[in-house]
């Protein structure tokens, strides 16, 4: 090893390249170095590491007995409520005119409510039925919005093409959850997840 | 030529969608070929548009279906550079499709591409609020297709978590447009944006019209995955093979970010916007991603779930940009659309192709290899990608943040100047750091390494593979050395946007 490699090895520059390299070497400028040898995985090992890695994902996703895991899904949902309320609250806010409420108001301010009640349930609830119903209850807020706007109407052909579409995409939900009800015999969609952590785990 | 010219938004929206249902009739290579003579045709009929658009003298945007679609420079241009890259993908990964799934589950993909290809015309064409929700809603339906191309438990669960978000972001995009109508009596959204500035103007209905606006905003961002609404996407993204994530992460929220601008900048006025304070909104929303996204990419070990969160903090430059509230904003937005959907589909190919290289199958480690020749060349072309993503000058995201930076010290106000540049830099530094890593360990291996260590046959047909990576890379570059052109194509664009 010449003067200028010595040098070169001791100086700040070379350790910061190594760090960022990843590489921690012991026996680094102490034995000389060789080339590694190509790394080949027989189908045994591989099967043993993926097994391996699949038990770690579910610990690491195991909220029965993960208290951090537990604590972090409970704070998602309330911030997800928070969420739910403050926009709901915000609706609210916008839809009810200082002068007070007429008949349409009245009406759209129900159609708030239903919305705020289905927006809640799709987003917060784990059970995929109640999910749909939460679909259901939301479309019905949105569209008796759309029935009661009292200072433009909202044009019939234009309302129907909605209300087709959202019909379309709540069929498209409802075989989908029928599918996983059919192959899993769940609804719950942590216990999808659990099942089909499982499933991996016994066949990586 | 006026009237033939009329036609081509419509054109391209039946298109493909007329198109993509004929494809149940083929097989496989046949669909794939149809598939790309359908981009090919796009493609021209696009180039054709816009080319028009910008020499004709009388700068008026096409109306076609008696204003039910209209098409500018900017909109001809998104759409054309969509239907190249999109090209470039289809052709470069149509491998990994032969690979990862049967004929028939090929011939589906190819539908749903088709079909989502028409729904994402359409919202760059459109000029009306319920025809946008419609198309969303479309676009939707064949994302969850795509995503149930992944025929496992896991394919089903992804699928049902992706249209739980999207539909509460439907649900709010739908009751903003009901809001809107209810208070402007308009449904195009070129005379929104008068009806809007009078309505301002009298001081009447001002929380609503602001909430309204607001909703229509969330629900464009809901649907578009943008950060921190990504967590219904994530793992399909995750699951996806390597033409499906490109198709998911780049060009559907660049779909959905092009119909918010178009909104934000058409339908309310950006400096109405920016009076609502709504541009605030997505300014927070967007440094959020900018700074958090990247946090998490530099966090990876997996080079998939890297790029997914780089994809997402490329998103938030683009709301970033959006919420600065000014024309430049906007335009610099724009131009960052354009290079994400230029840079990241070259960086999810190479990595492809790297992985394949070295044994996995998709989803690449960050110690993938580079040995044999054309996952050397896909080395490359991840750095050229990386470059990009980081933004080194001469690459497409340098000029991007270049005209962010520049857009947000020149009208963003002191506070949001501030905020934007600090968000660029941390962006930047730690994209360094996370795709530096991942240069570093691609290439820091020895060639033997790669050559016995990596499986015989790469997913994708190499020449066509290689050849597209070259395209990309050339793509990305003439972006980055060209962007004053086009930065003046975009603002020519904004001009009749």
């Amino acid at each position: 090893m010449g003067h200028f490699d010595e040098r070169r090895r001791r100086s700040s520059a070379f350790r910061m390249r190594n760090w960022y390299r990843g590489e921690k070497d012991p026996y680094l400028g102490r034995v000389e170095m060789k080339p590694q040898k190509p790394f080949k995985e027989d189908v045994a090992s591989m099967k043993r590491r993926l097994h391996d890695e699949a038990m770690l994902e579910r610990r690491l996703r195991d909220t029965e007995n993960n208290a951090a895991l537990r604590r972090f899904s409970k704070v998602s949902e309330a911030v997800s409520a928070v969420f739910a309320v403050v926009l709901v609250g915000a609706f609210l806010y916008a839809v009810i005119p200082a002068s007070g409420l007429s008949l349409a108001g009245g009406a759209q301010l129900a159609a708030m409510v239903l919305f705020g009640v289905g927006f809640l349930l799709l987003l917060l609830h784990k059970n995929l039925m109640k999910k749909l119903i939460g679909l259901g209850v939301m479309d019905a807020g949105i569209f008796l919005f759309m029935a009661c706007t009292y200072i433009n109407r909202v044009p019939v052909g234009a309302g129907l093409a909605c209300a087709c579409v959202s019909v379309l995409i709540f069929v498209l939900m409802a075989w989908l959850i029928a599918q996983i009800r059919r192959r899993y015999h769940t609804l719950d969609l942590d216990e999808l997840s659990a099942l089909l952590e499982k499933e991996e785990v016994e066949n990586p | 030529m006026m009237g033939f010219v009329r036609y081509i938004p419509l054109v391209c929206i039946l298109l493909p969608l007329g198109f993509g249902v004929l494809t149940v009739l083929f097989g496989r290579m046949a669909a794939r070929v149809w598939h790309v003579v359908i981009l090919l045709a796009e493609g021209m009929l696009s180039a054709t548009l816009f080319f028009y658009l910008l020499t004709e003298e009388e700068c008026v945007p096409i109306l076609s279906c008696g204003g039910a679609f209209r098409a500018g420079v900017l909109e001809a241009g998104a759409a054309l550079f969509l239907c190249v890259v999109l090209l470039f993908t289809s052709v470069g990964g149509q491998g990994w499709l032969d690979v990862a799934l049967s004929e028939p589950m090929v011939r589906r993909y190819y539908i749903f591409v088709d079909l989502l290809l028409g729904a994402l015309m359409a919202l760059f064409y459109t000029d009306g609020l319920f025809a946008a929700y419609v198309f969303a809603e479309f676009a939707t339906a064949c994302i969850c297709g795509l995503i149930l191309l992944d025929k496992g438990g896991r394919g089903l669960e992804s699928a049902i978590r992706y249209l739980i978000v999207s539909l509460l972001g439907s649900g709010l995009l739908l009751l903003g447009i009901s809001m809107l109508y209810d208070l402007t009596g308009e449904l195009r959204l070129s005379g929104l944006g008068e009806s809007v500035a009078l309505l301002y103007a009298q001081g009447i209905y001002r929380r609503r019209l602001a909430f309204g606006v607001g909703l229509i905003c969330l629900g464009v961002m809901v649907k578009g995955a943008a950060y921190p609404f990504h967590m219904g996407v994530f793992r399909a993204y995750e699951r996806a093979g390597v033409p499906d994530v490109v198709v998911l992460s780049c060009f559907v929220p660049g779909g959905f970010l092009f119909l918010l601008a178009k909104f934000l900048y058409r339908a309310v006025g950006i400096t109405l916007a920016a009076e609502l304070k709504v541009t605030y909104v997505l300014f927070a929303f967007g440094i959020a991603g900018v700074v958090f996204c990247m946090i998490y990419a530099a966090a990876q070990e997996d080079m998939r779930r890297m790029l997914v969160f780089s994809c997402l903090a490329q998103t938030g430059c683009v709301l970033m940009g959006l919420g600065i509230g000014t024309v430049s904003g906007v335009s610099a937005a724009v131009f960052q659309m354009l290079s994400q959907m230029s840079a990241l589909p070259l960086l999810f190919l190479s990595c492809g192709e790297l992985s394949s290289g070295c044994g996995g199958s998709g989803g690449a480690r960050t110690d993938a290899g580079s040995s044999r020749t054309g996952v050397k060349l896909a080395g490359v072309s991840f750095a050229a990608g990386a470059c990009s993503a980081v933004g080194m000058p001469l690459f497409s995201g340098f000029s991007a943040k270049l005209l962010l930076a520049q857009a947000a010290v020149a009208g963003g106000g002191m506070i949001k100047a501030v905020l934007a540049l600090a968000g660029i830099v941390l962006n930047t530094v730690f994209g360094a750091v996370c795709f530096g890593r991942a240069l570093v360990r691609v290439f820091a291996r020895t060639s033997s390494d790669g050559a016995e260590g990596g499986t015989q046959g790469a997913a994708m047909e190499p020449s066509f593979a290689r050849l597209m990576l070259v395209f990309m890379v050339a793509l990305d570059l003439a972006l980055g050395c060209c962007s004053r052109i086009v930065a003046d194509w975009i603002e020519a664009g904004l001009g009749i946007f």
